[in-house]
């Protein structure tokens, strides 16, 4: 009976940084995609000044408190990325499902602000609102399914300290996703 | 490998237990080319059907200058002006950006000496992501839908189709640059990346930062709901931006890379200061930045004039160099150079047609010379707010040399594609008739947009760009021609081996076989210690 050797030969990484870099230029793209739209918005904002927002109102609570949870995604999918480069693999899966939590409260409150806005399609003000919030709970929606996936991936033994970038890739996403709504509750929340 | 082929160790297991019929394991070609991750598969097809494609967009192209040079009699008038506003569309986007595309995809894993492409899945998604999308956007087209089309699903279907198509090259040129970033060897640093991976390389953070800006407009637009003639006068004018300078330049930034490696490889000399070359294939990139100037205000600002005129620059200097460094070795003229030179060339007429738009904006009160921009709007030259001017020959130029650059590199490194190469004699026929194709087809909008003749002089000036663009056309059948003789065994010819980019190309790709095996390379690489590893490998032999 062949015996299994004590140390065993480990098996070739895959290429150095492949899915991070993939996500860094994928964030770029989708970056530039909300940015368009919030400036699309801004633009329609500026023309339309005297009769923008005249019928409903953008409460402020709502605003500070999805970018409170989405801040407090941040640092719990940095833990999960602390966690798995010393293989703390309990606290990765802690740290992911945290995250996960806050992404799922952050679409919750969206689609509560929406309801407490009452903004029509018809509006002038419709289509770009809800083009640029709406395009940011895909973002989110989408970040939140790339945890998932490596989460799951990082169950199957994919990625460990030896190779850590799976979760890293997903902070990165997670993280240009806070970054690019504190663009869009300064520029349509705050700044009214 | 395709990914529906039956990994190896299940092939064993192919007769049941039950003693029932064997399980198919072979995949039919049909299987192999509809699941493949192989970068050369999807690179071959893109080529091949963005040719189709753009020659299809360019008759289109004709018919719409021949209806205004007819004076609007050529066609009916709700054909013409649908084809009049969705031409561009096509030569850009199913055209000019998936030939770059598709070259880059089948290239740039050789030239980083990589075995397969970044996320070869993603890629074959690009592929059929953007195929589908094209097929959809012609036939809405052809069913009175698209852009100024009578039918509301139709031209809803030809707008969302546009956004599949964007989506898709974002998702194909977001696979090369990853393969140039994280698939190089040991010791090929940025600053060592062939030409034209690295022109890819810009490419993609060009595209990455413009074309998500359109597929926002699109996106908004499609939020909005809007009736077929809003789709007409104002989802159309909101996207048109991409047609004119800067963002236009995009599509030929990988033009410097193709013409700079050509050079490189048929003199078997090295590019004196690469590095300066590398930044000059950034700066045409920085100043190819778009998104910014989206409106006619935009349009007047110095910024924009400093652009339009910096931008040729970068070209003349990429020109000169590569002239140089050909100059310097044993020049050896093939059709794939005359035809990336004419490329050059016609893309150095296009940005001084730029820089005479960015000229013309400036002065006290008035402009310092009058010159009618013009759009696509309605190709008509009695339409005194729109019609040809010097922005749609510049379009029209810049396409052609995309063109004459795809059909360039595709002959260039016909022997890496397929099998023993294209006939260089077919490329050496093809480029005057590209040249002049690709001259004719913008320089008539462009004189039209700077001399301002009366309506007569408009419709022969306009009569000049249709023409062109059948000329062009032919051009492109006649490399679509050589490329199915090649891929049915038609034709067998090969470059000479001892003059050829075979024997004098520096980078990766040429120590590949024809075409390269599965897996790219059956020998080791050499180390990178510069920045053409395979003249070194050579000297080294020498010595």
């Amino acid at each position: 009976m062949a015996l299994i050797p004590a140390t065993l030969t480990a098996p070739p990484l895959p290429r150095r940084r492949q899915l991070l870099f993939g996500t860094a230029f994928a964030a770029v793209g989708v970056g530039m995609f909300e940015l368009a739209l919030v400036g699309t918005y801004l633009a329609e904002r500026s023309a339309h000044r005297a009769t923008w927002l005249t019928e409903n109102v953008i409460p402020l609570t709502q605003p500070n408190m999805q970018l409170g949870t989405l801040v407090l995604g941040s640092i719990f999918i940095q833990w999960a990325v602390w966690a798995i480069a010393r293989n703390e693999r309990g606290q990765a899966y802690l740290g992911l499902g945290l995250t996960l939590l806050m992404g799922a409260a952050f679409l919750n409150q969206t689609t509560f602000l929406w309801k407490t806005v009452g903004l029509r399609m018809a509006q002038q003000e419709g289509p770009t609102f809800y083009a640029a919030t709406g395009a940011h709970f895909a973002i989110v929606g989408i970040a939140m399914a790339f945890i998932v996936l490596m989460g799951i991936r990082t169950l199957g033994g994919q990625f460990s300290s030896r190779l850590p970038d799976g979760v890293s890739a997903a902070a990165l996403f997670w993280h240009v996703s806070v970054a690019l709504y504190s663009v869009l509750w300064l520029a349509v929340y705050i700044m009214k | 490998m395709a990914l529906t082929e039956t990994r190896p160790q299940a092939a064993g297991a192919a007769s049941r237990p039950d003693g029932g019929a064997p399980e198919r394991t072979q995949v039919t070609a049909v299987e192999k080319v509809l699941g493949t991750g192989d970068h050369k598969t999807i690179g071959r097809i893109f080529i091949g059907a963005s040719l189709l494609f753009v020659m299809s967009d360019l008759v289109m192209a004709a018919l719409v200058n021949l209806q205004a040079s007819a004076g609007g009699d050529f066609l009916e008038a709700t054909i013409a002006n649908r084809l009049s506003l969705n031409h561009p569309l096509g030569l850009l986007l199913c055209g000019a950006l998936p030939l770059m595309l598709g070259l880059a995809i089948y290239l740039v894993p050789l030239q980083v000496g990589s075995p397969t492409i970044a996320f070869p899945r993603a890629a074959a998604a690009s592929l059929w992501g953007w195929l589908l999308g094209t097929v959809l956007f012609v036939v809405a087209l052809l069913i009175k839908g698209s852009y100024g089309g009578s039918s509301e699903t139709m031209t809803r279907l030809g707008h969302v189709s546009v956004g599949l198509v964007v989506l898709s090259l974002l998702t194909g040129v977001l696979t090369v640059m990853v393969t140039v970033v994280s698939h190089r060897p040991a010791g090929m640093t940025l600053s060592r990346v062939p030409f034209f991976s690295f022109s890819m390389l810009v490419t993609g953070a060009l595209w990455l930062s413009t074309l998500p800006v359109l597929l926002a407009d699109i996106t908004l637009w499609q939020i909005r709901r809007p009736g077929p003639s809003d789709f007409e006068f104002g989802a159309y004018p909101a996207i048109e931006w991409v047609f004119h300078q800067p963002a236009i330049y995009i599509a030929a930034i990988p033009l410097l890379g193709i013409f700079a490696d050509v050079c490189g490889s048929l003199s078997g000399q090295r590019q004196r200061n690469y590095t300066v070359i590398q930044s000059l294939i950034v700066a045409f990139g920085a100043l190819s930045f778009g998104p910014w100037a989206q409106g006619d205000a935009a349009r007047e600002t110095l910024m924009w004039i400093v652009a339009a005129v910096a931008i040729a620059l970068p070209v003349i200097a990429v020109l000169g160099g590569s002239i140089d460094t050909l100059r310097r070795g044993k020049l050896a003229v093939n059709g794939g150079l005359i035809l990336t030179l004419s490329s050059i060339l016609v893309l150095l007429l296009a940005v001084v047609a730029g820089a005479l738009q960015g000229l013309a904006t400036i002065g006290n009160k008035d402009q310092l010379f009058d010159l009618f921009a013009g759009g696509f709007t309605t190709l008509t030259p009695s339409t005194p707010s729109s019609g040809p001017g010097v922005a749609v020959g510049q379009f029209y130029l810049v396409i052609a040399a995309v063109v004459l650059g795809g059909l360039g590199a595709t002959f260039h490194w016909g022997s890496r594609i397929w099998k023993g190469g294209l006939p260089s004699g077919a490329a050496l026929a093809l480029a005057p008739l590209g040249l002049l194709g690709g001259l004719a087809f913008g320089i008539g909008h462009v004189v039209i947009g700077i001399a301002q003749p009366d309506a007569d002089g408009a419709k022969a000036l306009a009569a000049v760009s249709g023409v062109g663009a059948i000329v062009l056309a032919v051009a492109v059948l006649g490399g679509l021609g050589a490329v199915v003789a090649v891929a049915a065994g038609k034709s067998n010819e090969t470059s000479d081996p001892a003059t050829g980019p075979e024997a004098l190309g520096g980078t990766f790709e040429w120590l590949t076989a024809s075409p390269p095996a599965t897996g790219n390379f059956t020998i080791d690489l050499p180390t990178v210690e510069s920045e053409y590893p395979v003249l070194d490998r050579n000297d080294q032999g020498a010595n």
